[in-house]
């Protein structure tokens, strides 16, 4: 090579510096760590997300769960209850109380006949003893039985029915 | 010096990397090598068997909807038998020897903890449920069974009302022990105790496993076993989509309502019942009977109070004496005694033979196949008219018309009036008793006119007396007297039997006869304000100590007022020692009838019976 074939090269007056750039740099406009946390950001994004949903899911599943479980208890003490009054209901318990006030049975009835206005029979008063069946006091039953059972849980505190075969 | 192989190639490695399109190439590479395995494994899920692989994953839960038990209640509504929601308290010993930890893992602390658990939980079941703490503990600490095997399952308290287990589920939890399981076992509560006890039954557990594998809760004696299955209704379920980590949102949810039980509406009128218990224990004490039976229905079948004593209480029937379970008057057959003269007497007037004025001769004794029949009070050769035979309960009288009869009019005529059949109450386990047919000899002829020789349930004789009350037409006994469903829905029972036996004339002749007799029972029963009618019996029954005749089934039947009839109460007594059915049986039909007619708003008599002529 010849000095006269250099002749036609331009050298600049003041030539540009060198200077060392990074390859990742020439290769994309984005910094490198840009793309992993866009990944890492949408997975936590999701994950948070599916946390809420989930918490949400499961605090509703268990208020549907307490609601229910509200329900039954609250049907099942109905149901203890009305138990409670049917006993108050039975004739022994009635006949008791009906003693208690004093009351005696009158089997002398006296009817009233409509629109005539007859009467049939005479009442008469009464002792206490013209009916043996129900002259004597009655008493309410000593032996424990289911009836106790739900007497006593509203008045008490037994929890325990009878009737359980 | 060269480097290493190993490290040269890491470094040519770690430089390729270094370049962003190897990373991107190495990124790429793996997302699709992930899509390829999830596509892999959606092909297999979903080209290979989908279905069981859907199945798998959802797992259906299924939920039972059990169905609540009908409720039974009296004409009047009063609640008979109902359900009520209850726990039973299981637990399982051997999970709480070691508080449901390993044993090998446990440290000193967990053991001593496992330790004092019995005594503590046993603390807390005596406080809440009473009962005995050393039975409580010693069902805790109890982990072999008696093969020597593993205790896991204890029954700590067999029914719980269900809004206190919540508080002692609470403690328990607190305690921070396991190893409890509460089960829905309801429980049949019958409010009145031993009121018709033997009418409504009990409930058990079937001894048979159902489909569920699970011993089923099912009726074990009267009403609650013949309507176990209307009663019962159908169980529901919920079926679900779960996973293993719950319930899925949103996911499939099927749910099949339970079908409740039928309720049902009896024809008792519980007072009654309550009276005519009470009267029917004194009667059995004061006559020391073996039990005793009554029955009141209206004349037209309706049972109004049927009761039996001794008895039991349907609420604990662990404690009920074996003896005392039972529906006698559906089951207990016996020789009717006297009170059949009632029905062999409707046949002979109803054939027109005899009337309550119709004179016979009745001899002291009369000849029956190779032996001679007499009558309870000796005499020789006496006048009697038809009314006078039945007042004075004359076997020779009445065996005297009764073969006026063929042998199959008898039959025919018993038959009619429901004996040899079981009435079809709808009780389980209802005897037919025994009729003998037309082939019988002339001797049984003659024994069943006057009540021997056949047997009859109490059920049936009443209903056959109840004939001759209403106008000579049979209507079975029914307990019965509506049903439903849950939502209200009327559900049909059964009709009763009704047909004519007898003519209406001589109904009203053979009431006229019945009442004659009361008057000359007068001293033992006086309905004060009302005619009534009856026939008493005592039969003889066989004692299997000795082989004889010398127990005696004192009876009684009444059926007031005699000019409209409208109920009939009939008392029977087994195996007094001695005594009659006038004696033992009458007073309580007297007291029966006094309190039940003006209960029914039935007006007192105001017209004089017809005197009958007992002799001529």
């Amino acid at each position: 090579m010849s000095a006269v074939e250099y002749a036609d090269v331009v050298v600049p007056h003041k030539p540009v510096p060198l200077r060392a750039i990074s390859g990742r740099a020439a290769s994309s406009r984005w910094p490198k760590a840009t793309f992993p946390i866009a990944l890492l950001s949408m997975l936590a994004v999701g994950m948070i997300g599916q946390l809420l949903l989930q918490t949400k899911i499961q605090e509703q599943g268990f208020e549907l769960a307490g609601l229910q479980n509200e329900a039954y208890e609250l049907s099942a003490q109905q149901a203890i209850l009305q138990a409670a009054l049917d006993k108050q209901f039975t004739p022994q318990q009635l006949a008791y109380s009906a003693s208690q006030l004093g009351m005696v049975a009158n089997p002398y009835s006296t009817l009233l006949v409509l629109p005539t206005g007859e009467i049939i029979g005479s009442g008469a008063k009464v002792r206490g003893n013209e009916v043996p069946i129900i002259s004597k006091a009655p008493t309410l039953p000593s032996n424990p039985t289911a009836d106790d059972g739900v007497r006593d849980a509203m008045q008490v505190n037994p929890q325990t029915l009878g009737g359980q075969p | 010096m060269s480097k290493p192989r190993s490290t040269r190639n890491n470094s040519i490695w770690q430089a390729k990397l270094g370049q962003p399109y190897t990373r991107a190439t190495t990124l790429l590479v793996l997302l699709i090598a992930f899509a390829v395995v999830l596509s892999v494994r959606c092909l297999y899920i979903q080209g290979f068997d989908p279905a069981g692989n859907a199945a798998k994953a959802l797992e259906p839960v299924s939920l039972p909807l059990p169905a609540t038990r009908g409720t039974i209640t009296d004409r009047s509504g009063q609640v008979l038998a109902e359900s009520v929601p209850a726990i039973r308290l299981t637990a399982d010993p051997t999970i709480i020897a070691t508080n449901g930890m390993i044993r090998e893992s446990m440290s000193l602390a967990d053991r001593l903890k496992a330790q004092a658990g019995p005594g503590l939980i046993a603390g807390i079941l005596t406080t809440h449920l009473g009962g005995d703490y050393q039975t409580y503990y010693d069902k805790l600490s109890t982990t072999k069974n008696e093969a020597g095997g593993e205790l896991r399952y204890t029954v700590l308290a067999p029914s719980i009302l269900t809004y206190s287990n919540l508080d002692l589920q609470d403690k328990l939890s607190d305690l921070g022990y396991v190893g409890f399981f509460p089960e829905q076992a309801p429980v049949r509560n019958y409010p009145n105790g031993t009121l018709a006890a033997n009418i409504l039954g009990y409930m058990v557990y079937s001894p048979e496993l159902d489909q569920e594998g699970k011993y089923p809760w099912t009726g074990g004696d009267g009403l609650e076993l013949s309507l176990n299955a209307q009663l019962s209704g159908i169980d529901g379920e919920e079926i679900f989509e779960a996973s293993p980590y719950g319930r899925i949102p949103m996911g499939t949810s099927v749910v099949t309502e339970p079908q409740e039980g039928i309720s049902y509406e009896l024809t008792l009128d519980l007072p009654l019942q309550y009276m005519q218990d009470q009267r029917l224990a004194e009667a059995v004490k004061n006559s020391r009977a073996k039990f005793g039976m009554a029955i009141t229905m209206t004349v037209h079948g309706e049972i109004l109070a049927i009761s039996s004593y001794p008895t039991f209480d349907p609420n604990s029937i662990g404690e009920a004496d074996s003896a005392h379970i039972g529906i006698p008057a559906a089951r207990f057959s016996y020789e009717p005694g006297s009170v059949q003269k009632l029905l062999t007497m409707a046949a002979v007037v109803d054939k027109g033979i005899v009337n309550p004025h119709s004179r016979v001769v009745v001899p002291g004794k009369i000849e029956s196949g190779d032996s001679y029949i007499n009558d309870s009070w000796r005499h020789d050769t006496v006048h009697l008219t038809a009314t006078g035979i039945l007042v004075r309960s004359s076997n020779v009288g009445t065996i005297t018309l009764s073969r006026q009869l063929s042998k199959e009019e008898l039959v025919g005529y018993l038959e009619g009036f429901g004996l040899g059949s079981p009435t079809g109450i709808g009780l389980p386990g209802e005897e037919s008793g025994f009729l003998p047919d037309a082939s019988m000899s002339g001797q049984t002829r003659d024994n069943i006119s006057f009540g021997q020789g056949l047997s009859v349930t109490a059920l049936q004789e009443v209903a056959a007396v109840a004939t001759i009350a209403n106008k000579g037409v049979y209507v079975s006994p029914r307990l019965i007297r509506s049903a439903t469903t849950s939502s209200g829905t009327p559900v049909d029972v059964p009709s009763p039997t009704v047909r004519r036996v007898i003519s209406e004339e001589a109904s009203q002749q053979v009431l006229s006869m019945m009442e004659e007799l009361a008057q000359e029972h007068s001293r033992n029963i006086n309905v004060k304000g009302y005619r009534v009618g009856t026939k008493s019996g005592t039969a003889q029954k066989i004692d299997p100590k000795c082989g004889c005749y010398r127990l005696i089934i004192p009876s009684y039947i009444g059926v007031a007022p005699a000019e409209d009839p409208y109920l009939v109460t009939y008392v029977v007594l087994d195996n007094t020692p001695g005594g009659s059915g006038t004696q033992w049986a009458a007073p309580v039909v007297q007291d029966i009838l006094q309190v039940a007619l003006p209960r029914y708003g039935i007006a007192p008599s105001t017209a004089t019976p017809e005197d009958l002529p007992l002799f001529w």
